[in-house]
């Protein structure tokens, strides 16, 4: 028989101390997480995910150049909390978190979102001081009830690769129609945003609306109709960007007219993007996407949330706006850079905006939306 | 050490099925053992004692103390199940050493105890196997071991040999009881087998449908089974009618299908009572004689010194036992199978109803 | 004995106390909220305008269930009556679809499928095209190929299990009074296979009924299920909307549900353990048949084995350069804002906490199930039921406006997303604990109590050492779910909180596709690495979560 010393034995050791030792473990994450996430008050700004970031520095970069004196008289770290996809998100955020907001400012509702019960009900009026230096126009086009100021604008358009079609292979795209968009040749080349998800996506809805209901007094539906099997719907600005400069079969793409100058920054010579706006009655036509920037209602830090947007409107900031954003700065006395001499100007431009009014996007927007679906919606 | 007292602990079940009431003594260091059919009881009797069902009614008492409010784990009492219940993800010294880790006992009296216990076992070699590397009999030894290892004061075992064949069943039995009288530990037993009820308690407690029927001693029990159905249910007895009739003499007698005993009893005329016959008190023989009964021989078994003979008597089955020979041969011979029967007076219990 | 009953009850009651809270309270506030809000649609409007979606939702649903029974019931047959080496292996196998995250296979079908992918490259050298010639990864077919791709092999796996079930002396019974194998087959086999036909029927078609991400990344936003309308609706602030889809799919699933775990319960009181069902080997079927045989092994590796494998490609090869690249590994490593660095670091520690919480809801949750009382029991399957048939969209937005919200987490939202990712995984994981609690001896229990542990020590001791395996299988499954689960997450995170699966929904999106493939990649070799060393504790128990 083996004999077995009692120290061989197996010692039977209580459950307390590993449990004592989970609880500590979870009580210290648990602490941890608290000290974190609430030891310095913030600042919180939200906004969409490419703000600023089209830039040579980068949107850090960007942003700390340009708010650093901000943070430094205020004493505090402003928080830009990019909320992936289109403003659409940031408002169902804002409305998510209605009862306990922990942004103040939101950058880049448009003149279209606005118009949406659902932002309104998330925002609060405010008149800055330094509106005097916009022009009205704008102020008034993005919203006269002063929900959002001002931030930014460009025109939505449609944009095409030189390298891949131009006005000699297809004449058309010098005076551009619907119809001629219609061709299964250009409408299979065509790449556009998702209008419930993408702003300008919806611009660019609106702006067929407004054509074949205003000025050539058509059902507006029947054009989707169609291209709804050629036409390559993304979801965002991004994946459409990237479909379009990714894809060899697409050539048209829903997006800003300042993307020549981009074009020819990045290249450093003449652009290889044209625009390729519409035209119709001896016009061009083009939509004009207003972004603002809003005070959250009952954010945490109201004063300072004003002093933001006033900040917002100075120089140091707007000139930030043309190279980094490729939208035109709202302040109309700062110098472009040489390069948007490529884009294409709304003063050049008729705007299709003017056709449509705000109380009659805000009454049938929800209207559009769904025949637009019903239009889409295979099967 | 301690006596057990039941006082008329009942358990009712959500169908309806009612338990006791069940009054039971048990003195210390006696082994009584709970004997019935499966579904009479004393399954939840154990487990109402051992506390994992709630009683309704009554009380338990552990040396005059009341326990019916204490948990288990406070009762101090160790347990072995039928399926022996040894913890799969321990070795055998940690299923035994279990009991006393768990009343935190120093290391060295926990070794010590459960090699005591090993020895006593013989299951020494075993300490370091795991479970599932041992056999029934040595698992229903380590149960033992650990149900004993931490001193309990009362130990319950519930069927704890059912399961395993007849001859290490039968070595076990003895076992149990050598070690029961070496520790003088309070026992109780649960099991539906008379055999191993008989070989192993000081008393037997009989159940029957929720509640105790007799108490006694083995030979007690089996001299004198209360009622029928505790003598059909040993297997020991013949169970058979009987009438009081109109004997010689102006006496009464009890008449058993022909055969007359007196009447003991005192019945009154005409009533009809039962009567348990043990079959070795049976005489039989292939001569008519006075004050017998004639049946039919239906089957002759040879037991291990005698033979069982069954007798189908109107419809009822008699067993008898023989240890002779030429009548069984005799038996054997005889085409028409025709047997008388008799027995004596005094060998015929008179049951309750 | 009342006060000890008392602190099981306690201990019991507290997992439903917080699934009250983080996941019925949410999830009910936000329904009624938004029945009642003054924004958005009205019931009766939502279900009009939604008609065809929920149309689509349930013919995609049908069409997926048909044809994963279709593709499964011949493989369940092979897996049961074949004799081959290597069985047990292709038996744990076949479960590995289960644990890999919907967008790691929309990333697998992209390369297998898609658009010059690997078999429409192959058509092309065949037919001499430059175009692309077949896509399959995209619409319809996508959606239904890659629902059978997940349910074929649950298919496979649950008539399989109950054919082997089948006492062989029926069969032989039949056989002797004179049926043939076409009869046996409808008059024997097909009657007790039935139920689990069906259970495995109805499962597909919850899963394919909830499915999102395989829908969202192949439906390009035209084909829409009620979930990505959930999605959607919430995305445009229509609160009416959302939850009037919330409703209708709440009903159905739990319907569904319901009767799912009333028919396994049925299967599990019935089943016996017989004698081993009879198999044969390969050789002695007809050359046709063997053939036959063959061309379905080869289906099957088509469609499960090939996306799977094709990720591999998906991380070096690049569709848009049409060359291999390193670029993918490069991003995970890149720790950088846009980087995949953090997403990875993210995803190990959220699906880490989710795991762990699950495992310890799941206990409580699994021994209330087999509480004496009488609402425990019930209460406790139906919570752990409902994130089965609640959109994971719809909990995140409910966690986000009932717990963080008003708490101020939503500033730093990691936890919420961990219970999210807990509560979405605790199903499966509750299921194998009650499956390996009720394989317990009772009486060990007992016997535990008799030597004087407490329940404390009991459980230590006693319970959770049994449970071992159980748990172990459970907590894959959690891992799997919560490191795969890309909704909710995709929700409630801020850019910080971006995991793996977003990510590759990010990059799919921006068509960058190494990136994504890469990252597919690590969630393959995550899932898969856990999933075996699960099979290899567990010992092949694994089927019983589902």
């Amino acid at each position: 028989m083996v004999i077995i010393g009692v120290a061989e034995y197996p010692v039977r050791r209580n459950p307390q101390i590993l449990i004592g030792a989970a609880v500590t473990i979870v009580i210290i994450i648990v602490a941890w997480y608290g000290v974190v996430t609430w030891w310095k008050p913030r600042f919180v700004i939200y906004t969409y995910s490419s703000f600023m970031e089209w830039g040579d520095d980068g949107a850090e970069v960007v942003l700390e150049r340009a708010f650093a004196s901000f943070e430094e008289k205020y004493g505090i770290d402003i928080d830009f909390v990019i909320l992936e996809g289109d403003a659409n998100f940031i408002v169902s955020r804002l409305n998510a978190e209605a009862a306990n907001p922990i942004a103040d400012v939101v950058i880049g509702i448009d003149n279209i979102l606005i118009l949406q019960e659902t932002a309104r009900n998330v925002l609060e009026p405010y008149t800055s001081s330094n509106l005097g230096q916009i022009n009205e126009t704008l102020v008034n086009l993005l919203d006269p009830d002063h929900y959002l100021t001002p931030f930014d604008y460009g025109l939505v358009t449609l944009i095409y690769s030189m390298n891949t079609i131009n006005t000699t292979t297809h004449p058309q795209l010098a005076n551009l129609t619907f119809a001629d968009l219609a061709s299964t040749e250009l409408s299979s080349a065509l790449v556009t945003e998702d209008p419930h998800l993408s702003s300008p996506g919806l611009s660019f809805l609106l702006s067929q609306i407004a054509v074949y209901d205003k000025i050539l007094h058509e059902d507006w539906t029947a054009w989707w109709n169609t291209v709804k099997n050629d036409v390559d719907v993304e979801e965002g600005w991004t994946e459409a960007w990237s479909a379009w400069s990714s894809d060899p079969t697409k050539h048209l793409l829903v997006s800003y007219g300042t993307d020549p100058a981009y074009s020819a920054h990045y290249l450093g010579t003449a652009p290889d993007t044209a625009i390729a706006p519409f035209y119709y009655n001896g016009d061009h036509w083009a939509w004009m996407q207003v972004e603002g920037m809003g005070l959250v209602k009952n954010g945490p830090n109201p004063q300072l949330g004003k002093a933001f947007i006033d900040y917002c409107l100075n120089a140091s900031v707007q000139q930030e706006i043309a190279l980094n954003q490729w939208m035109f700065p709202v302040r109309s006395d700062l110098t472009l850079p040489s390069v948007f001499q490529y884009a294409i100007h709304p003063d050049e431009i008729s705007l299709l905006n003017t056709l449509l009014n705000s109380t009659e996007i805000a009454s049938n927007l929800q209207n559009w939306l769904m025949q637009y679906d019903t239009v889409m919606t295979p099967g | 050490m301690a006596t057990v007292e039941l006082r008329g602990l009942v358990r009712v079940f959500a169908d309806g099925t009612r338990v006791g009431p069940i009054d039971l003594r048990i003195e210390d260091g006696e082994l009584v053992t709970l004997l019935g059919p499966s579904g009479s009881g004393k399954t939840t009797t154990l487990r109402m004692i051992a506390g994992f069902i709630e009683v309704d009614q009554g009380s338990i008492l552990f040396d005059s103390e009341e326990v019916v409010r204490v948990p288990t784990r406070e009762r101090n009492i160790g347990m072995v199940f039928q399926s022996v219940a040894l913890f799969p993800n321990m070795t055998v010294y940690q299923n035994i050493a279990f009991g006393p880790d768990m009343a935190e006992w120093t290391h060295e009296r926990t070794v010590a105890r459960v090699e005591e216990l090993a020895d006593l076992l013989d299951i020494r070699p075993l300490l370091m196997r795991r479970i599932n590397e041992i056999s029934g009999g040595e698992a229903q030894r380590v149960a033992l071991a650990r149900a004993l290892a931490k001193q309990p004061e009362l130990l319950l075992l519930d069927e704890p040999l059912s399961a395993l064949d007849p001859q290490l069943r039968e070595r076990l039995q003895t076992e149990i009881r050598r070690i029961q009288k070496k520790l003088g530990i309070t026992t109780i037993y649960v099991t539906h087998s008379q055999d191993e009820a008989f070989a192993i308690s000081d008393r037997v407690a009989i159940i029957q449908d929720g509640r105790v029927v007799q108490v006694g001693t083995p030979e007690e029990i089996y001299d004198c089974p209360a009622n029928e159905f505790v003598a059909r249910f040993l297997g020991s007895g013949n169970v058979l009618e009987g009438v009081v009739k109109e004997g010689q003499q102006g006496k009464t007698v009890i008449n058993i299908s022909g055969v007359e005993i007196p009447n003991r009893a005192n019945m009154k005329l005409g009533d009809r009572l039962k009567l348990s016959i043990k079959p070795e008190d049976i005489t039989i023989s292939t001569e008519n004689t006075s004050n017998s009964a004639r049946g039919e021989v239906i089957s002759i078994i040879p037991q291990v010194g005698s033979f069982k003979i069954t007798i189908d008597f109107e419809g009822i089955q008699i067993i008898a036992l023989t240890y002779d020979e030429s009548l069984v041969t005799k038996l054997r011979e005889n085409d028409e199978r025709a047997v008388y029967f008799s027995f004596i007076s005094d060998s015929v219990v008179i049951l309750n109803n | 004995m009342a006060g000890y009953n008392k602190v099981n009850i306690i201990a019991q009651a507290t997992p439903l106390i917080i699934l009250g809270t983080f996941l019925i309270y949410p999830v009910i506030r936000v329904t009624v909220l938004g029945l009642l809000s003054e924004t958005g649609m009205p019931f009766a409007e939502s279900i009009a305008y939604n008609w065809s979606y929920i149309e689509f939702t349930i013919l995609q649903a049908v069409l997926s269930t048909i044809l994963a029974l279709i593709i499964g019931l011949p493989g369940a047959i092979l897996l049961a009556r074949l004799k081959f080496s290597g069985k047990n292996l292709v038996r744990a196998l076949i479960i590995i679809p289960f644990v890999l995250p919907p967008i790691v296979v929309v990333v697998g079908f992209l390369q297998m499928f898609g658009q010059y992918g690997i078999v429409d490259s192959a058509l092309m050298w065949i037919l001499q095209s430059s175009d692309s010639v077949l896509n399959l990864a995209t619409d319809i077919p996508g959606i239904i190929l890659a629902h059978t791709f997940y349910n074929a092999p649950l298919v496979i796996l649950l008539v399989s299990a109950s054919m082997e079930r089948i006492n062989p002396e029926i069969e032989e019974a039949a056989d002797l009074l004179g049926a043939d194998a076409k009869q046996r087959f409808r008059r024997i086999t097909l009657p007790h296979i039935m139920p689990s036909l069906i259970a495995s029927a109805i499962l597909t078609f919850l899963f394919c009924f909830m499915s999102f991400p395989i829908v969202l990344a192949f439906g390009h936003g035209s084909y829409r299920t009620i979930e990505v309308q959930i999605w959607n609706a919430f995305r445009w602030a229509d609160y009416g909307q959302a939850s009037s889809l919330v409703i209708v799919q709440i009903l159905f699933t739990l319907t569904l549900a319901l009767t799912y775990v009333r028919l396994g319960r049925n299967e599990g009181e019935r089943s016996s353990p017989t004698s081993s069902i009879k198999t044969t080997t390969l050789r002695s079927y007809k050359s046709s048949e063997i053939f036959l045989i063959i061309l379905y092994f080869i289906l099957m590796l088509f469609l499960v084995a090939g996306p799977i494998a094709s990720i591999i490609r998906a991380a070096f090869f690049d569709p848009i350069s049409k060359m291999y690249t390193l670029d993918g590994f490069l991003y995970l490593f890149n720790t950088d804002a846009g980087g995949g660095f953090r997403p990875l670091v993210n995803s190990l520690f959220y699906s880490g906490l989710a795991t762990l919480l699950s495992v310890g809801l799941g206990i409580p949750l699994a021994y209330a199930h087999r509480s004496k009382t009488q609402i425990l029991p019930s209460l406790a399957s139906m919570m752990v039921l409902l994130p089965l048939g609640v959109s994971s969209i719809t909990i995140a937005y409910g966690l986000m406006t009932a717990i963080a919200v008003p708490t101020g987490l939503n500033i730093n939202p990691w936890p919420i997303i961990v219970l999210a990712q807990t509560i979405i995984g605790l199903p499966f994981t509750t299921r194998s604990i009650e499956i390996s609690l009720r394989s317990i001896d009772s009486h060990l229990i007992d016997q535990s109590d008799s030597l004087g542990a407490s329940s404390l020590q009991r459980l230590f001791f006693v319970e959770l050492p049994l449970l071992a395996p159980g748990i172990l299988v459970g907590a894959v499954f959690a891992f799997a779910m919560a490191i795969g689960e890309m909704s909710a997450t995709l929700f409630i995170a801020l850019p910080q909180n971006f995991t793996l699966a977003v990510a590759i929904y990010d990059n799919l999106g921006v068509r960058k596709f190494v990136e994504a493939g890469a990252s597919a990649l690590i969630l393959v070799i995550v899932c898969v690495m856990a999933f075996l060393a699960m099979d290899k504790v567990s010992e092949g128990s694994v089927g019983g979560a589902l």
